[in-house]
């Protein structure tokens, strides 16, 4: 039961970049998070863009990325069956903070329905699902220690069950950065196994979002 | 399970069988500011614990932990948390607080006080989360990865809660009427709900009581809005017909249905779209019991599962309380009443939530 990666991208202060098959670039962003920088990132515009929180913006982003390295084209209109899970409170937190700091400056009557809106941990996945039309499962999963190692444990045994989704996008962010992985189901074989453990094993050591992005923005490291 | 009908199962069912709603005024929500005062709150939390959630939660994990194996891995599904403590952080400017929100406290907290040594999960997936916790479970032990999976579903009310939905008008002025022709919104609820998920050859071989057997789970996304569902159900009817093939079933194999019926009109009628479409040449009966406990956000899913799992061993299915006048899709499979169910009771349980997020899982009775 394995997963193997078919793409990564990340975006941090000043530099977005992305690893697969088809497409692999480096791109510097003038200002943290200023992703409308890379040229011809969103085949179609994503409504509301401008009026997400940066966080939803960045992993709108990082999913462009990734899906084009990864050779999933998004044709408008058409359905995807890929699971997207997402771990990383931060965002959320803040955002809540902000919701009710809103609330509560209004004199406690209304709070701002656009904000309240991005108040769950799976806002930014939900706009990822709407935009690029995934239709998996869009789950929040924090696990107790290491969360990306989770993330791909829950992947590979997802893809695995009948009737899985076809691939799985797995991100992870805080405030300053956002990763973005495209996992597949491995095959049984020796190699798939091995990539699938060796990054596993990686993975558990990584404790925020920045320590995996400066690891997997080596492209050997996910054995493309 | 912890219900505003009070602590434990019993007292959950036979409340929600009896036909009286949880749902009141309560003087926590001004008037003035909101669209009602209505909701299903929990009587009396201690108020000893740091939050209201752990008010709630605290004796629930006591009762239960002679239950949970210490090998268990644990799901703990919420929307919100301890958002109560993010509001006395906002309230007071106490940065340190604030940090104390974050779910992960919570969840080391239920692991430690359940003295659990497996892998524990947050999982989140809007009003959805237990549900998709649910499957994850099922995933997890049908995979050989964990034998054993405690899944906690708990939500609590709170100023910020009804805040947001009272800004989405997404509240009933009065109380929740779902599958209804005159519904007019959600009533909001709170609980917590446990199910362990187990390997059956190791529940029959700890001669567990086995509330039933999960046939089939599948969670999907609409990919359509952030806070109305598809108005056709075909997220939902797409996420049925996964776990009815899941389960190598058919929709005449589905005897009842627990619909999500949150009792807004939008909700209700994407439902009744998914069910038709799926179930449509059997029509099963459905009903909701967000007329009874409100609408649980994060516990919904596994409480929902629970009270059905109940209904299975009592061949009854609750009533839809406030579904006094079936809305035309939902005329005669919605009763305010109780009704029977024989024979090889399988019931289809769904969940739904912001972002799209849907869930299915087929109960069946134990062999």
């Amino acid at each position: 039961m394995n997963a193997v990666v078919r793409a990564v991208a990340g975006i941090e202060s000043g530099t977005a970049f992305v690893r697969g098959k088809e497409l692999d670039a480096e791109y510097p962003l003038p200002a943290p998070y200023e992703i409308e920088s890379i040229p011809q990132l969103f085949p179609d515009p994503v409504k509301n863009f401008g009026r997400f929180p940066r966080h939803v913006r960045a992993a709108c982003a990082a999913c462009a990325l990734a899906l084009k390295a990864a050779d999933i084209r998004h044709e408008k209109g058409e359905r995807r069956d890929i699971a997207l899970f997402a771990a990383g409170y931060e965002p959320t937190l803040t955002i809540n903070r902000e919701f009710f700091k809103d609330y509560l400056d209004a004199g406690r009557t209304m709070g701002r329905g656009n904000l309240f809106i991005y108040t769950l941990p799976t806002s930014a996945i939900a706009e990822v699902s709407i935009h690029f039309a995934l239709t998996g499962p869009a789950i929040f999963i924090e696990a107790d220690s290491a969360p990306f190692e989770r993330l791909l444990d829950v992947a590979a045994q997802m893809l695995h069950q009948p009737y899985a989704p076809d691939a799985a996008v797995l991100f992870w962010q805080d405030m300053e950065k956002t990763l973005c992985v495209i996992a597949g189901p491995g095959s049984d074989g020796l190699e798939d196994n091995k990539r699938h453990d060796q990054l596993q094993h990686r993975a558990a050591k990584w404790r925020t979002p920045g320590e995996a992005i400066r690891h997997l923005k080596h492209a050997r490291a996910v054995g493309f | 399970m912890v219900t505003p009908y009070g602590p434990g199962a019993d007292a959950g069912w036979n409340g929600i069988v009896s036909g009286h709603s949880a749902i009141k005024g309560n003087c926590k929500f001004s008037r003035e500011v909101f669209i009602t005062q209505n909701a299903a709150m929990i009587p009396g939390p201690s108020g000893t614990e740091r939050s209201r959630l752990m008010d709630i939660v605290a004796p629930a994990l006591e009762s239960i932990r002679p239950r949970v194996p210490e090998d268990a891995a644990l799901l703990l599904a919420t929307t919100t948390g301890e958002i109560d403590l993010l509001e006395r952080a906002v309230i007071g400017g106490l940065p340190e607080l604030l940090e104390q929100a974050h779910p992960r406290n919570l969840l080391n907290m239920v692991k430690k006080r359940l003295g659990i040594r497996g892998p524990a999960e947050v999982i989140s997936a809007a009003c959805a989360s237990s549900a998709a916790a649910l499957a994850r479970a099922a995933d997890m032990v049908s995979t050989g990865r964990n034998r054993a999976v405690l899944v906690a579903g708990c939500d609590a009310l709170s100023e910020f809660v009804f805040a947001g939905f009272s800004t989405l008008m997404a509240l009933s002025p009065t109380r929740a009427r779902p599958f209804d022709c005159r519904r007019d919104g959600l009533s909001l609820g709170e609980a917590a709900a446990f199910a362990l998920v187990m390997e059956p050859e190791r529940a029959y071989a700890e001669k567990r009581d086995i509330n039933a057997r999960i046939m089939g789970w599948a969670s999907a996304s609409d990919a359509n809005h952030m806070t109305g569902p598809s108005r056709e159900g075909e997220g939902l009817a797409e996420t049925i017909k996964k776990a009815l093939r899941m389960a190598g079933l058919t929709s005449r194999d589905i005897t009842s249905i627990c619909a999500h019926g949150t009792g807004t009109v939008y909700n209700d009628a994407m439902e009744m779209k998914a069910f038709n479409s799926v179930l449509g040449n059997v029509p099963a009966p459905l009903y909701s019991i967000k007329g009874s406990t409100g609408h649980t956000m994060g516990a919904a899913g596994v409480l929902e599962a629970l009270i059905a799992a109940e209904s299975i061993k009592k061949d009854t299915i609750p009533p839809t309380v406030g579904a006094e006048e079936p809305h035309a899709d939902a005329a005669g499979r919605v009763s305010d009443q109780c009704r029977e169910i024989k024979d090889n009771h399988t019931v289809l349980t769904t969940n739904s939530g912001f972002g799209g997020a849907n869930s299915a899982i087929i109960l069946g009775a134990t062999q």
